[in-house]
């Protein structure tokens, strides 16, 4: 299929959209959650918007045309966080599995798989970040990450994921 | 979506959508409070590839825009789910995600190869000489895989020289498929080993010619005989 172009009628805001409604009703501590997480609602500049799709994209195309390159480059980059927020002004961070961590100064890491998370008690943390991530998984730790998700996060605690769709 | 655009990523399993993995942080004692969506790509019938239109500012503004409020349409899907005191559904969790898992894989093994669900199979033109099916790169855990070819219409002897390789980039053949394990008039299956986890594998059929007609189904098998480490 040969997608036709839509036009580019704007439709809606074009800067960032808190929902305000939302953000009405939430406790104290929701907020906090919520203003770590509005990162989907802003709206970035148009010339670098496309950047994620634009990586997805160039790397898809260049294993289309040099498929040797796709051992060069690391299969996957991927980060699982824990986050204890606003708890002394500090955060702690537990990265998991298979990837790189962020070099946030704050942050303390530890090395475990993505359905076992090691050293992280239950009850303990308020959000847990997971981006671009359950789609590198297999079924098990798919299923083993959600159960640990819900083991360290309290009541209320907020399991934040973004995936291709 | 990601099927739709025919795109890939080496290192992915499945990739599923936003309500689906709903139903699995409900499964797991989460409720969703927030699901939204980055970068319109699905326009009622209309399927824009990634980069398509990225010149006009006012596109790009509202792919931007609308794909916010419109998750299914997007390229991705961002949820905020809330943990609630309900205790995890374990088992019944395990089989929804296993059930996806059954739904999707061969779809994702088979991307780049042919259209999609909308398509049952793949035509082999009789006019070419030498016939070779080439799939987007994926990736097979170590462990024993079975994979199976079937004909809609035609017959494996319409196929002379039918061959399938598990290839890495860079032409290097993983898995030479040779001697299969079951044969019939319009399927066939090998089983092979893959000693560790190698990232952007591709499976390459050739055939010599097609002396009739011929539709092979879509998608092919490659379902694993050995579950995953750890699993």
């Amino acid at each position: 299929m040969t997608p036709s172009r839509p036009s580019g009628a704007i439709s809606g805001a074009v800067s960032g959209r808190a929902d305000q409604s939302l953000r009405a009703t939430l406790t104290p501590s929701k907020k906090q959650h919520a203003m770590s997480t509005t990162a989907v609602d802003l709206v970035v500049p148009a010339s670098s918007a496309a950047r994620p799709a634009n990586s997805h994209f160039l790397r898809t195309r260049k294993y289309r045309q040099n498929p040797a390159l796709a051992m060069k480059m690391p299969p996957v980059y991927t980060m699982l966080s824990v986050y204890e927020v606003g708890r002394k002004q500090t955060r702690t961070e537990v990265a998991v599995a298979i990837s790189r961590p962020s070099t946030a100064r704050t942050a303390r890491y530890t090395a475990a798989t993505a359905d076992r998370f090691e050293g992280v008690e239950d009850d303990s943390v308020d959000l847990v970040f997971a981006g671009q991530t359950t789609e590198h998984l297999w079924a098990h730790e798919l299923t083993g990450f959600l159960l640990q998700a819900h083991r360290v996060l309290h009541v209320d605690g907020l399991l934040v994921m973004d995936s291709p769709n | 979506m990601t099927e739709h655009l025919t795109w890939t990523h080496g290192g992915h399993t499945i990739e599923i959508s936003a309500p689906e993995m709903g139903e699995l942080v409900d499964l797991a004692g989460f409720d969703v409070e927030r699901v939204r969506g980055v970068w319109r790509c699905r326009f009622d019938d209309r399927v824009m590839e990634l980069e398509e239109g990225v010149s006009d500012p006012a596109l790009v503004v509202r792919r931007i825009v609308e794909g916010g409020e419109r998750p299914d349409d997007s390229f991705v899907w961002w949820m905020d789910a809330v943990r609630t005191d309900r205790e995890p559904r374990e088992r019944e969790l395990a089989a929804r995600v296993q059930q996806l898992f059954d739904a999707h894989w061969n779809t994702r093994v088979c991307r780049g190869m042919w259209s999609g669900p909308d398509s049952d199979g793949l035509d082999l033109d009789p006019d070419r000489k030498q016939l070779t099916v080439t799939g987007l790169p994926m990736m097979l855990h170590p462990g024993r895989w079975r994979l199976t070819l079937e004909l809609i219409e035609g017959a494996l002897s319409d196929l002379p020289g039918l061959h399938v390789d598990i290839m890495a980039p860079g032409d290097q053949v993983m898995n030479s498929l040779d001697d299969p394990v079951e044969v019939s008039d319009r399927r066939i299956s090998w089983e092979f080993e893959r000693p560790n986890l190698v990232f952007a594998l591709m499976i390459r059929r050739t055939a010599d010619c097609v002396s009739r007609p011929a539709r092979l189904a879509m998608p092919i098998s490659v379902q694993p005989l050995d579950p995953p480490p750890g699993a």
